[in-house]
């Protein structure tokens, strides 16, 4: 198209231009005109095909975000549910483990125990056995003896076991005058089983006496249930205790048993002072 | 048993005049979440060993003091360490099916046991905290 700016307008020879320059020049701006609203119109259909395949490209864009989303919370979900579960069989395990291995122990233990048990017999059947022996080779000797018309007594060899056990028991010697028994000399830990106590109080006053003994270091109530307590006492050396539990111990005291490292004692009714 | 049956009947009397009964009362409060016989035992005015007698007596269950014990390891695989030590409390043997667990207070809370060992009857014995706390010291060592 040619620049409208370039065409040139002739004077007519009276006034103004001529009119055949001036219809070529409206002609022309006539046709520029129709030109560009044909190229408005055909850019506008471009713009409005544009503006339809951004919206599509948006919609799908949201779309995808969409899916993007729900994928990203099951992958979540799943890892979640596999850590779950992991810890689970983890947990799980660990128990098993734990109780087949407690398992383990007891058994361990309580075969330890049997075995103990067996071997405790097995040596009280050859003891018993080698007493045995010993009282066929005792009775064959006799019976030797007795063939023999051998009245003295038959001299044997000296058993080698430390223990042995006649055929018959010796005769009881004839009563003597049974000379006064030896105080009992108690061991520096001795326990006092002691009984029955009406209350605390009794118990306590009880504990508080013998640790006043002569010789008693240190006074421990090891148990106590059902009225019954053991105590432990601990002696500064070797001692009598059994005069001294009669006489200093307000609780009056029977001692039933007594041995190098126990006794057991019944409680009455404390003694009134006078 | 309550706080103040506690403080009424172990409770030294020094103490009682020193703080007043109001007083300790208030001492109690002041530690919620413990046991009343916790606070008693911290604030030294109970013997540790006259409450586990008591207790023993009121509730029927044996005493057993602990001095000396060297615990076995392996009963910490049935009742925890850590439980043993927030309950006060030490396994002491184990025999077929029962677990005899010394205990400074009468209910400590044993429901691990329940659950883990359902078949497992636990024996609880009283001992004092003191002499707990040292067996299970042993055992941390």
């Amino acid at each position: 198209m040619e620049d409208l700016g370039t065409h040139k307008l002739r004077r007519a020879f009276f006034s103004g231009y001529r009119v055949a320059d001036v219809e070529i020049l409206v002609a022309q701006i006539s046709l520029r005109l129709a030109h560009l609203t044909s190229e408005l119109q055909s850019t506008r259909t471009r713009l409005d095909g544009s503006e339809t395949d951004r919206r599509e490209l948006a919609r799908r864009l949201d779309e995808a975000h969409g899916r993007e989303l729900e994928l990203v919370t099951r992958v979540a979900a799943a890892e979640a549910e596999r850590d779950r579960a992991q810890q689970d069989a983890v947990l799980r395990s660990s128990r098993a483990v734990d109780s087949a291995e407690l398992d383990a122990a007891r058994i361990r233990a309580d075969a330890a125990l049997e075995a103990e048990r067996v071997r405790g017999q097995v040596e009280e059947l050859l003891r018993l056995r080698e007493e045995l022996a010993q009282a066929i080779r005792h009775v064959g000797s006799e019976l030797e003896r007795v063939l023999r018309g051998d009245d003295a007594p038959a001299v044997t060899a000296a058993p080698a076991e430390p223990r042995p056990r006649p055929a018959r028991p010796p005769e009881p010697p004839a009563p003597v005058p049974a000379p006064a028994p030896a105080p009992q000399i108690f061991d520096e830990l001795v326990e006092i089983d002691a009984g029955p106590f009406p209350d605390l109080a009794s118990l306590s006053d009880f504990e508080t006496s013998l640790g006043r003994l002569p010789k008693v270091a240190n006074v421990y109530i090891r148990r106590f249930h059902g009225h019954q307590a053991t105590l432990e006492l601990q002696l500064d050396e070797p001692t009598t205790l059994i005069d001294d539990l009669a006489r200093l111990v307000p609780s009056a005291v029977n001692v039933d048993r007594a041995d190098e490292r126990r006794i057991e004692v019944t409680i009455g009714a404390p003694e009134r002072a006078q | 048993m309550t706080a103040t049956d506690l403080i009424a009947e172990l409770v030294a009397p020094d103490a009682v005049r020193t703080a007043g009964l109001a007083g300790l009362l208030d001492a109690i409060d002041t530690r919620p979440g413990e046991r009343p016989e916790e606070t008693l035992l911290d604030l030294g005015l109970v013997d540790d060993r006259r409450l586990a007698l008591s207790l023993a007596w009121r509730s029927g269950r044996p005493y057993q003091g602990l001095r000396g014990l060297v615990p076995d390891p392996r009963l910490f695989l049935y009742l925890p360490l850590s439980i043993a030590n927030r309950e006060r409390c030490v396994p002491l043997a184990l025999r077929h099916e029962s677990l005899r667990v010394a205990s400074a207070f009468l209910d400590p809370d044993l429901g691990y046991l329940d659950g883990r060992f359902p078949n497992l009857r636990v024996e609880l014995v009283v001992s004092p905290r003191r002499e707990i706390l040292a067996a299970l010291q042993e055992v941390a060592l």
